[in-house]
């Protein structure tokens, strides 16, 4: 038997449930496995099992061992002395993965304290010591600081710290970048990869997203309905998918929608932004002296003609979605106009506001938040007809909506059920149906396809650029992923810290950056091509 | 350092002071009502007669246990032939327990006092006639007259009358200076009142040391109380359908003796349909006074059939007069107009006898179609309304003054009888001081009143002594509202000791603030100067809308304080002195504006009925509330955190569902019920407690938290169970968090997991709840406080309320918020050390944004 | 919700619980409806010879100081108590609900204003107000009703606040917002619908907690007042009758119990089953 962690034949049934059939694997000393798959695959109930955390009412058979001891169904004092020591985890919310009411230090101090017979202070010494080596600097971020004056990526190399803090031999790190924006993303990978190979543990890194690992993993594992399709080593894999399951991901992580070019409109902008400034007040840091303003959004001007997809693209916390609620007229601003049409949105009221908004619809991100629960599909595609001067009732507003159900690719019969009765794809189908059956002239799109598995992703976007090309639709396309901005927009523009430092079109700006931040989104985007052509010789630094 | 002075300070307040003990044996008598004040020249309230008369004061002459008249500071008296003109001899050698001499200038003093045009004396009026007291020489006065009065050595006995002098006069309201046996020692307000022996008295000393009179309004109360021997003695006892146990008994004796009290159901005769006789005659027959008896008074009292006491030797048996006779009663309301009867109100004091003869009476009306609505009022708006405005169709009520059928020749009294020839006969009688001829006016005043059923007479109030069969001296009846314990006696040895003491002061709410500054200090570096700013800020705000909102809620409350105070007799001239005394003739924003000035001060105000200070007042009971609520609040956290936890980690096993099982439960007791339980079980069933009664701190911790342990349990069960769940569905919040998964990645057993991650993050919700709990503790001791007869805040308001003293409700109400909201803002600042997400910033949920 | 989506817990069958507690809750109302038409015996009869009588065939739970029927007398205070405090909720929820959404939706100064009068009554103790409006207006049920019901409408103001903010933030309110609703409307549509769960729950605590509040109230007196029957003041009136008849102690106590404990686990068994993050797990 080798060494590192080895899952052989792995099953896990919960109240009933079968959620993994004979998984095997095995994480090599220093070597990178990544275990893809999309959610509901079965990946983390690959690594909680290997933890010995399954959920309550989990019965396990098979085999789990780390460098040959049998872990699985072994009493829990023996897991608890080799959980955090010859074991760490990292999980997927770094939100949330820490203890809001204890220090950073306390709490990566604490692995250690658990597992080495060392003192209170010398256990915070090794804390300090772990911490600086994730990248978090004692003098910039001393250890005292608590979890909620940390941005995302700064908590999970928190997180990271305290999985790394006692050496493990095995890193298990479930989806650890899926929160965190793009360009810590490829931070994060590249500190877990590197702790990995310092120390000389295996890393089990789990993902939905294949291009996010191709560039690092030694051995690739691709999950389906708790099962394992197909592994093998990344490159092999990449280049020649055996499984027809991961051809198709591989496909639709590369796919790319089809659009027709258009000529843009010269009659002057549709959607004209100029100068807008919106501010919110901070917390008074002493009685006498008020705060000045936080700038969410600093002078921004921003313009879209008929027939033309904008991009708008940045870390998280730039202010995109505040720039996006403040044209949808959701949020006032404190300076400059919106001019939707040549018409004013900023000082529009009534009839004239409804006129303007219906022109302008929004399909946003979360697709289970996006409908109230309560409401049938008719009820809900129909809400913005609201907008219109004469909304239809009765029977011509059902079969406006069956009309719209039909041109998303939804079945007119679905206008009676429920939203929960979706699945995450067909309800942003029917967030884009509600968003266009007032035929709007721009459709801002909020991160829209950015919860979606790849191959859901795939299909939204082919219906996306489908009825741009049908309708003469503009969009109004904000993501921090870019890969999706590359393919369906003309031209793109970078915001930072409210403002915008680069714009131009799409592919211009991505083969060519010229600010800064542009060039660090280029580079941390995941790209399967990228990778593959990065990854001329094996990257895996262990003999085979 | 700053903690440990902080510390200290609050230990200094929460020390008890000591207090000197008089020698002999003591006796703790229970008393339904408390004195408004000790002073009985300045009032017509029963209850203070009852605590100083002949005890503490005395007067020229005095009322004896059978009625008669005897010498008291005067030895002798005579009285001129025209009986215009009265000489009294003194009694030498009398001094106050002042060490004031007492003299004829004494005598002419307080009576001139009592005379004076701004007098609050209720007895102002029966002597009006006094034209001139003159001192002929130091032992000998003379009182001349404006017209005879044949009873004016049986005034003179009355408490009104009583001798005070001139250097203590106008403090005896709170600490009353006589020449009686006993010495005033202390009051404790809302508890009791403490006499001791006085060893320099004239005449034989008193043969107890100490004399307790405690409150104990509740029936329920009294009689826990008797049966634990925490009072000895109750002259009037509440709770008459206790007493066929209490007789069989042997440790107690039963001793059911008269009163001057005619308790009748009185009629507005003004008002129709009772201004035709026949409806009224209707209503006698109408009523079985057996069966009202039985129900209201358990069997005790007798019979009447008009107004005056079966014990007079004048007394006539009128009780055949109207015999319950429903159909007779029918056959009137017919004659009358009536033949389905009518609808009526029938308005009921707060007493006993009142509440549950009402319930019997409507009952009897309804069966002859009369459909009488209950209105059950207090003492003050039945003054108010039946007694000054005459608003009213039925009451019930016992008129207690001796020989008081001259109130049937009142013109505008309340019963609104207007009968020239029943006044004629009262005039009669006055020409005739004895006889012959004198007993047969007083039957015809029995026979007029009956024949035209001015009221119907229900029954001769008893007097119902219960006491322990160790003491003795006490007057079985009373022909004067008064407790005279000169000649009590205890061979008990050891009785219940009764101390006192008072922690006045003006620190009315030191101990939190005391906290509020622990917690301030406590996380000073925690919380920015900005945070505390808004948050003091936000206080300040809330305390001075709740100000506002209390001053208007109490100003509209009805009823006259000064009348509640002088009681049923006063003058209306004292009323107006009265309310002159206490500004309550200004406009409201101004006494809004000097209420808040005081506030600001930490001045409450003067209490209307006690004349002290407010805020001693509440100082007083505040030693009672507070502990009770932190005891209460303590024994709440310790039953709630292992059965939270417990439920939480065991929730999907049996201990689990029966804990929550039993938390279900436990919300859903009443805690006065479960404080009624506890006493049935713990003092009245085992004996391990007292039932009731607070012995104070100087006795020491122990018994005082003996005392308050069955409380502070009644009111923590439920609220432990309340917390439990909190606690159980917060920890389980918790359990599920993602960095509980963190931390048993890091190797943390589920026990440390619990410990270092759940617990800390699920006591952020349970703070709120517990913030929430002591304010819910300090109020919801008022109707526990009840149960137990413990004096503290609750009981105060609940007085207060009653008598409509409005400066203490608002004292307390705005004292009572001031320390919710207090309490409010320590839980808030508590939060920053449980959630460090909230500090430095201005409120919740900026955190993670 | 960072695992991979769990397969939700097999549906339990009816939890002893919420059997329990509809059970209760039941057979208080139905006995609050039938107390109004029918006793066992009548209740406003007083027979003075048969005072005092213990538990019998006759009379299951005995008789009164006055010699009527405990059990009719408990059967006729239930509707006291179902009165009482069903009109309080009812106070609460129509005076409270409103303001609870107008501040979630306006936010800002209308929120702030809320939350400051929320806490001023909040920091009166409820006794307390009763006791003023008592001492005002009279005792009476009509007032125990005023006093219980202006409790009620932070609670329910809060309640309503509180589950309403989250969904202001929740994108299908946004999309209502772009599909033009006011804010009125969407407060009527999309946010009183979904937080009506929270009400229900909200509304059975504070039914039980009315029943519990009447109760202490009458029982000091300041509650319903006679002839109409109470269990508060049963209890009152039986205070110095424990050690003869502790029946009159133990029945209406026990009666107040069981109504509390069948509405609360009425209120917890809707939570589980309407709460959507329980739902969700």
């Amino acid at each position: 038997m080798t060494g590192g962690l080895s899952i052989r034949d792995l099953s896990v049934a919960i109240h009933g449930r079968t959620v993994l059939r004979g998984v095997s694997l095995e994480v090599e000393p220093g070597g990178v496995l990544a275990l893809v798959g999309e959610s509901g695959s079965g990946k983390s109930m690959t690594a909680l099992a290997a933890m010995g955390l399954l959920p309550p009412g989990a019965v396990a058979t098979g085999a789990v061992a780390l460098d040959g001891t049998p872990l699985l169904n072994r009493p829990e004092a023996e897991l608890v002395r080799v959980r955090g020591r010859d074991i760490g985890m990292v999980f997927q919310e770094p939100m949330t993965a820490l203890n809001p009411v204890r220090t950073i230090g306390d709490q990566v101090a604490e692995t250690v304290r658990q597992h080495q017979a060392v003192g209170r202070a010398d256990a915070l010494l090794l804390a300090h010591d772990t911490l600086a080596r994730v990248g978090l600097d004692p003098a910039a971020i001393p250890p005292d600081r608590y979890p909620h004056e940390l941005s995302g990526g700064q908590r999970q190399r928190v997180a990271i710290a305290i999985a790394v803090a006692c050496r493990p031999r095995i890193i298990l790190a479930d989806e650890p970048t899926t929160a965190l924006d793009v360009t810590t993303q490829a931070q994060v990978l590249d500190l877990l990869t590197r702790l990995a190979r310092e120390d000389g543990a295996g890393l089990l890194l789990i993902t939905h997203d294949l291009a996010l690992v191709a560039g690092m993993a030694d051995r690739i594992a691709v999950m389906k309905d708790g099962a394992v399709v197909e592994q093998g080593e990344a490159l092999d894999l990449l280049r020649a998918p055996q499984h027809p399951y991961t051809q198709g991901l591989l496909r639709d992580a590369a796919h790319l929608p089809v659009r027709t070019p258009r000529p843009v409109d010269p009659a002057g902008p549709l959607l004209e932004v100029c100068g807008l400034v919106r501010e919110y007040p901070r917390p008074r840091p002493s009685l006498f002296r008020a705060a000045p303003p936080f700038r969410a959004v600093d002078g921004v001007d921003l313009t879209i003609r008929r027939g033309e997809s904008v991009g708008l693209v940045g870390p998280s916390g730039c202010g995109k979605s505040t720039l996006l609620r403040t044209v949808l007229a959701l949020e006032v601003l404190d300076r400059g106009e919106v001019r939707l049409l040549s018409r004013s949105l900023t000082g529009a009221r009534g009839a004239d506001l409804r006129d303007l908004r219906r022109r302008i619809q929004v399909v946003f991100q979360d697709p289970y938040g996006s409908f109230d629960p309560r409401w049938t599909v008719e009820r809900l595609v129909a809400e913005p007809l609201h907008l219109l001067p004469d909304p239809p009732a009765g029977a011509a507003r059902r079969k406006r909506v069956e009309a719209m159900l039909d041109s998303v690719g939804l079945s007119p019969a679905d206008a009676d059920r429920y939203p929960h009765q979706f699945s995450g794809g067909q309800r942003q189908r029917i967030a884009i149906a509600r968003a266009l059956i007032v035929e709007p002239a721009v459709v801002a799109l909020d991160e829209a396809v950015s919860a979606l598995d790849v191959t859901i992703r795939a299909r939204i976007l082919d219906l996306l650029a489908d009825l741009a090309d049908r309708l003469g639709l503009s969009y109004l396309f904000v993501s921090h992923d870019l890969a999706v901005v590359r393919a369906i927009t003309d031209r793109v523009l970078v915001m930072e810290a409210g403002r915008i430092v680069e714009e131009g079109p799409t592919e211009q700006v991505f083969q060519a950056p010229r600010h800064a931040m542009t060039r660090a989104l280029v580079a941390a985007a995941p790209s399967l091509d990228l990778a593959l052509a990065g990854r001329v010789e094996p990257a895996s630094p262990v003999a085979p | 350092m700053v903690a440990r002075t902080l510390i200290a300070a609050l230990l200094l307040l929460l020390a008890p002071q000591a207090m000197a003990q008089a020698a002999g044996p003591s006796v703790v008598i229970g008393m339904p009502l408390e004195p408004p004040n000790l002073d009985p020249t300045a009032g017509a309230a029963a209850a203070t007669d009852e605590v100083v008369y002949a005890n503490v004061f005395e007067g020229l002459t005095r009322i004896r246990r059978d009625g008669t008249v005897g010498p008291a500071l005067a030895t002798d008296w005579a009285v001129s032939a025209d009986g215009l003109s009265w000489t009294f001899t003194l009694r030498p050698g009398v001094r106050f327990h002042d060490g004031t001499p007492f003299d004829a200038d004494i005598v002419k003093f307080s009576l001139d006092r009592a005379l004076a045009p701004d007098s609050a004396n209720a007895a102002r009026a029966q002597i009006a006639a006094i034209s001139g007291v003159e001192v002929l020489d130091p032992l000998a006065v003379r009182i001349a007259l404006s017209r005879p009065m044949a009873d004016l050595p049986l005034l003179l006995g009355w408490g009104d009358l009583v001798m005070v002098a001139p250097g203590t006069a106008a403090t005896n309201a709170t600490n009353p200076v006589g020449t009686g046996p006993f010495r005033f020692a202390e009051w404790r307000k809302g508890d009791s009142v403490r006499l001791v022996r006085n060893p320099d008295y004239w005449g034989r000393p008193a043969r107890v040391g100490q004399v307790v009179f405690r409150l104990v309004a509740d029936a329920a109360a009294a009689n826990a109380a008797l049966l634990a021997g925490d009072v000895q003695a109750f002259p009037n006892f509440p709770a008459p359908e206790t007493l066929p146990a209490i007789e069989r008994d042997a440790r107690f004796k039963v001793v059911v003796g008269s009163t001057e009290g005619e308790t009748i159901l009185a009629i507005n005769n003004g008002k129709p349909p009772f201004d035709d006789v026949r409806v009224r005659r209707a209503l006698a027959h109408a009523i079985d006074r057996r069966a009202l008896i039985d129900g209201a008074m358990s069997g005790y009292g007798t019979p009447i059939g008009s107004h005056f006491p079966p014990h007079h030797p004048a007394y006539l048996d009128l009780t055949g007069r109207y015999p319950h006779d429903p159909a007779e009663a029918r056959r009137l309301l017919a004659e009358a107009g009536y033949p389905d009867g009518f609808a009526t109100t029938l308005k009921l004091p707060p007493v006993g006898y009142a509440r549950r003869g009402g319930e019997v009476v409507a009952a009897q009306l309804a069966a002859v179609g009369i459909r009488a609505e209950i209105r059950n009022i207090e003492w003050a708006q039945w003054l108010d309304q039946v007694y000054k405005n005459r608003d009213y169709d039925l009451t019930i009520v016992s008129h207690t003054e001796p020989l008081d059928y001259d109130i049937y020749a009142r013109p505008g009294y309340y019963f609104a009888y207007e009968s020239q020839d029943f006044r004629d006969l009262i005039e009669r009688l006055s020409r005739t001081p004895e006889e012959p001829g004198r007993t047969a006016l007083l039957h015809d005043i029995q026979r007029t009143i009956a024949e035209d059923a001015v009221n119907v007479f229900l029954f001769q109030l008893p007097k119902l002594g219960v006491w322990d069969a160790r003491v003795g001296g006490l007057w079985p009846d009373a022909p004067i509202q008064a407790v005279d314990v000169t000649e009590l006696t205890f061979d008990g040895g050891a009785a219940a000791a009764e101390r006192a003491g008072g922690g006045a002061g003006a620190f009315l709410l030191a101990p939190l603030v005391l906290l509020a500054g622990l917690a301030a200090w406590a996380l000073r570096r925690h919380v920015s100067p900005v945070y505390l700013a808004g948050r003091l800020g936000s206080l300040a705000l809330t305390l001075i809308l709740a100000t506002l909102v209390v001053f208007l809620l109490v100003e509209v409350l009805p009823g006259d304080p000064a009348a509640v105070m002088m009681g049923l007799n006063a003058s209306p001239e004292a009323l107006a002195a009265l309310r002159a005394e206490f500004g309550l003739d200004g406009p409201i924003w101004q006494r809004y504006l000097a209420w808040i000035a005081g506030l600001v001060q930490g001045d409450l105000g003067v209490s209307y009925t006690y004349r002290v200070p407010v805020a001693d007042l509440v100082a007083e009971r505040l030693w009672v509330s507070l502990p009770l609520a932190l005891y209460a609040l303590v024994l709440t956290v310790l039953i709630a955190l292992p059965v939270g936890i417990l439920a939480a980690v065991q929730r999907e096993r049996p201990t689990g569902a029966v804990l929550m099982g039993l938390t279900q439960v436990g919300l859903a007791v009443p805690n006065f019920w479960l404080g009624l339980l506890l006493v049935l079980v713990f003092a009245v069933g085992l004996g391990w407690v007292t039932a009731g009664g607070f012995p104070g701190w100087e006795s020491g911790i122990g018994p005082a938290l003996a005392a308050l342990t069955l409380p502070a349990l009644a009111l923590a069960l439920p609220q432990a169970s309340i917390l439990a769940r909190v606690l159980r569905s917060a920890l389980i919040d918790t359990l599920a968090e993602d960095y509980i998964r963190t931390a048993r990645a890091k190797g943390l057993t589920w026990g440390q997991t619990l410990r270092r991650h759940a617990l800390g993050n699920a006591l952020i919700p349970v703070l709120t709840i517990l913030g929430l709990q002591f304010s819910f503790l300090i109020a919801g001791g008022i109707i526990i406080e009840t149960v137990f007869s413990l004096p503290g805040l609750g009981r105060l308001v609940f007085q207060a309320v009653s008598q409509r003293d409005l400066i203490v409700v608002k004292g307390v109400v705005v004292l009572l918020v001031f320390a919710v909201v207090l309490v409010t803002t320590i839980v808030d600042l508590l939060y920053t050390i449980a959630d460090p997400r909230l500090r430095g910033t201005g409120g919740l949920g900026r955190a993670a944004a | 919700m960072s695992v991979d989506a769990l397969p939700p817990r097999p549906a339990r069958a009816a939890s002893p619980g919420l059997v329990l507690g509809a059970a209760l809750s039941a057979v208080f109302v139905v006995m609050a409806l039938v107390g109004l038409v029918w006793t066992p015996h009548d209740a406003a009869v007083l027979d003075v010879s048969q005072r005092l009588q213990g538990p019998s065939g006759a009379h299951p739970f005995g008789t009164d100081h006055l010699g009527r029927d405990v059990l009719s007398l408990i059967v006729a205070g239930a509707w006291n108590s179902l009165a009482v405090s069903l009109v309080a909720v009812g106070i609460g929820i129509a005076a409270g609900v409103p303001l609870g959404l107008w501040a979630a939706a306006q936010g800002g100064w209308a929120d702030e204003v809320l939350g400051r009068v929320n806490d001023i009554v909040f920091a009166f103790p409820a006794i307390l107000l009763a006791v003023m409006i008592t001492a005002a207006a009279g005792p009476g049920a009509l007032n125990a009703i005023v006093a219980i019901g202006i409790f009620n409408i932070p609670v329910f103001a809060r309640v309503a606040r509180g589950s309403a903010l989250p969904l202001w933030r929740r994108e299908f309110v946004l999309a209502a917002r772009v599909a033009g609703k006011g804010r009125l409307r969407i407060s009527a549509e999309h946010i009183l619908p979904n937080i009506s769960s929270q009400l229900i729950v909200q509304g059975t605590i504070q039914f039980a907690l009315g029943i519990l509040a009447e109760a202490g109230l009458s029982y000091v007196g300041l509650g319903a007042q006679p002839p109409a029957a109470s269990w508060g003041r049963m209890l009152n009136e039986a205070q110095t009758f424990y050690a003869a008849a502790p029946w009159l102690v133990i029945a209406p106590g026990l009666a107040i119990v069981l109504a509390v404990l069948g509405l609360s686990l009425l209120g917890d068994a809707a939570r589980d089953l309407l709460d959507p993050r329980l739902r969700r797990r």
